[in-house]
C-alpha cells in the first residue's frame, strides 16, 4: 500500500473540499468559504498543488458582461488518490470507527 | 474608505505576484469582485497581500527588491524629509523674515547678535543647495526602488555636489562651524550602499552569463 505523506490541516481541508464534489469546477472564493482557509493561505496552497500536479486549473469566462474571468480549480486523478487516501486514513484514526 | 482600501491593497498585492506568478495574479484578481459582492473585500485583499509579501521573500529577486525598499525607505528618505524640511524653513525665513533661531541670536547676548546678519546670509546662500540636496535624495530612493542605476548614480552626484556647496558655503562663512557632517553622513552612507547593491544584482543576475548581450 502506498505510504501517504500527511498533508498539513488546511490542504487536508481542501482536499476534502474539492474531494466532496470530483469532477466539478470549484472558483477560489467557494473553495475559500467552504474551507474557511483565508486568501492568503488558500492561493499559495492551490499554486503549489496546481505545480504539483495534484490539482488542475482552467479559466472559465465571466458570468456577467465586464466582469473578469475567473480561475476554477478540480482535483487531478493523483489529487484524487491523495484526497482519497487522506479520507480513508482520517476515517481509520476517527475513534468511533477504529472501535467498531 | 475600506472599500478604497481594500482596491489598494489588491492592486498592490498583484503588482508584487504579477512579475513571477501572472497567472496567480490574474487568478486572485478574478476572485476580488465575488469578495467584493460578498463584502469581504479587504480581508480577502489583505489575505492576497500577505501571501504576495511571503512569496517574494522566498526567492532571490524578491529578497533584493524588499532590501532596496527598505533601504530607500528607511534610510534615504528620512535624509531626504530632513533636508526638504530645512530647505522650506529656509525660504519661509528669507520671505516672512521670522524663524525662531533667528529671534533668539538677536535676544541673545553680543556675540549672538553679531552672528544674526551672518545667519540670515548664509540662509539665503544655503537654501537652494539644501533643497537640491533634498531632492537629489528623494531622487535617489525612487530610482533605486525602481532600479534605475544611471539615474541612481546621477542622483548621487546632484547629492554629493550639493552637500560639498552646502559644506564650503559653511565653511567660509563660520568660523567653527558644525553641523556639516549630517550632509555627508548621508552622501557616505549612499555611496557606500549602492555599490553593495550593484554587486548583489550582478549576483543574482535572472537570466545566465551566457545569454547576455554583449556591448559593442
Amino acid at each position: 500500500m502506498q505510504r501517504v505523506r500527511k498533508p498539513s490541516a488546511q490542504m487536508a481541508k481542501l482536499l476534502h473540499a474539492l474531494f466532496a464534489r470530483p469532477g466539478e469546477w470549484r472558483h477560489g472564493y467557494d473553495l475559500l468559504k467552504e474551507t474557511g482557509l483565508s486568501s492568503g493561505t488558500l492561493y499559495p496552497l492551490l499554486m503549489r498543488m496546481t505545480d504539483q500536479g495534484q490539482v488542475e486549473a482552467e479559466w472559465q469566462p465571466p458570468a456577467r458582461p465586464g466582469r473578469p474571468a475567473r480561475h476554477a480549480y478540480r482535483l487531478t486523478a493523483s489529487g484524487m488518490a491523495l484526497a482519497r487516501a487522506v479520507e480513508d486514513r482520517d476515517a481509520a484514526q476517527r475513534p468511533g470507527l477504529a472501535a467498531t | 474608505m475600506m472599500a478604497a482600501l481594500a482596491r489598494a491593497a489588491m492592486a498592490l498585492a498583484i503588482d508584487l505576484v504579477q512579475p513571477r506568478r501572472p497567472e496567480w495574479a490574474a487568478a486572485m484578481a478574478g476572485e476580488f469582485e465575488a469578495a467584493r459582492e460578498d463584502g469581504r473585500a479587504l480581508r480577502f485583499a489583505g489575505g492576497c497581500l500577505a501571501a504576495a509579501a511571503r512569496d517574494l521573500c522566498g526567492h532571490a529577486s524578491g529578497r533584493f527588491a524588499v532590501a532596496r525598499t527598505a533601504f530607500a525607505l528607511l534610510a534615504i528618505l528620512p535624509f531626504a524629509a530632513f533636508h526638504t524640511g530645512c530647505g522650506i524653513v529656509a525660504i519661509r525665513f528669507l520671505a516672512t523674515g521670522r524663524d525662531r533661531y533667528h529671534a533668539m541670536l538677536l535676544a541673545g547676548d553680543a556675540q549672538q547678535r553679531a552672528f544674526a546678519p551672518v545667519y540670515h546670509d548664509m540662509t539665503a546662500l544655503l537654501a537652494l543647495p539644501v533643497l537640491l540636496l533634498g531632492a537629489a535624495h528623494m531622487g535617489l530612493a525612487w530610482n533605486l526602488i525602481e532600479w534605475r542605476p544611471r539615474r541612481m548614480l546621477a542622483m548621487l552626484g546632484l547629492a554629493a555636489l550639493s552637500a560639498a556647496t552646502i559644506a564650503l558655503t559653511i565653511l567660509a562663512m563660520m568660523p567653527a562651524p558644525s553641523g556639516i557632517a549630517l550632509q555627508f553622513a548621508a552622501v557616505a552612507i549612499e555611496c557606500l550602499a549602492l555599490p553593495v547593491f550593484l554587486a548583489w544584482r550582478i549576483r543574482h543576475r535572472p537570466f545566465p552569463a551566457s545569454q547576455r548581450i554583449r556591448r559593442p
